[in-house]
């Protein structure tokens, strides 16, 4: 199997969580998915490191307005403006852990046991240096109130 | 109304849970982040019930749940995870898990495992 091949599995197995969390978990309509060029917007972004005998990382970005509907569905109870910010910084880590380590289930066996890395922030010159060091694909997935981009980078 | 011990590691599903259990009508009497501190409340507060993840840094759910059942064989505790990794789930429910639930958290998913656990506490 191409490393190109290996991207495109772990690619559409985090797809099919993410849809499978917005339209059933998040009662979403989606939209439209597309393939997506360049780099991840800086909005409400996570990354996650899956390690086996290979290396992917899987970063995520939620519009605003995804977020804001995607935080009201989790948080129905008032938020006290000390918590908010804690909480806007830590929501898109709990979505990227859910939905990555759900789509590990659909790796074929031959790529190993995953570990999952704790979410972290991938930002700046960094994030651009590991797209150009690695094969990475990108996937935009439209809904009926706001878009979720990620992409898998192998390493 | 059931008295619940929620453990979890992130602070996002220790509020997300402990709001859908109240909403339930269950009182959530305490919550811990780490397995270490999960052991330590449940022998403060016996509760009827614990929500246990299984993935948590220092000592992992599993490893509590084992010690929480070899002290109190009849401790009821549901697994919580975000992990599609049956073989975790499945060790669990082999060391005395009463039942499991996968992120993301719903009502629905929680009605359906406590009432497995509790089935007069069944929502209608």
């Amino acid at each position: 199997m191409t490393n190109n091949e290996y991207v495109n599995i772990v690619l559409h197995s985090i797809k099919h969580e993410i849809i499978g969390f917005l339209q059933n978990d998040m009662l979403l309509t989606i939209q439209n998915i597309s393939d997506m060029e360049g780099s991840l917007p800086e909005t409400n972004r996570a990354s996650i490191e899956l390690n086996s005998h290979i290396k992917f990382t899987a970063s995520i970005s939620i519009d605003e307005e995804l977020f804001d509907f995607l935080f009201k569905k989790f948080f129905t109870q008032k938020v006290e403006d000390s918590e908010k910010e804690e909480l806007d910084e830590l929501f898109p880590d709990e979505i990227i852990n859910i939905v990555v380590g759900l789509a590990i289930r659909y790796f074929p066996r031959e790529l190993g046991d995953f570990d999952l890395s704790i979410p972290f922030k991938l930002t700046g010159e960094k994030y651009q240096e590991m797209l150009k060091n690695n094969i990475s694909k990108s996937l935009k997935i439209s809904t009926n109130h706001g878009a979720f981009v990620y992409t898998v980078s192998y390493h | 109304m059931l008295n619940i011990l929620v453990v979890d590691d992130s602070l996002i599903i220790r509020k997300t849970l402990t709001a859908q259990l109240e909403k339930m009508g269950h009182k959530v009497i305490a919550q811990a982040k780490s397995g270490a501190e999960a052991i330590e409340l449940y022998s403060t507060h016996q509760p009827d019930l614990v929500t246990m993840d299984i993935s948590m840094p220092e000592m992992d759910g599993i490893v509590a749940l084992q010690k929480i059942k070899t002290e109190y064989d009849a401790a009821k505790i549901i697994m919580v995870t975000s992990r599609g990794e049956e073989k975790l789930v499945m060790e669990s429910l082999s060391i005395g898990a009463r039942g499991y639930i996968l992120k993301p958290i719903t009502i629905e998913k929680l009605d359906a495992t406590i009432s497995k656990v509790y089935p007069e506490y069944k929502n209608d």
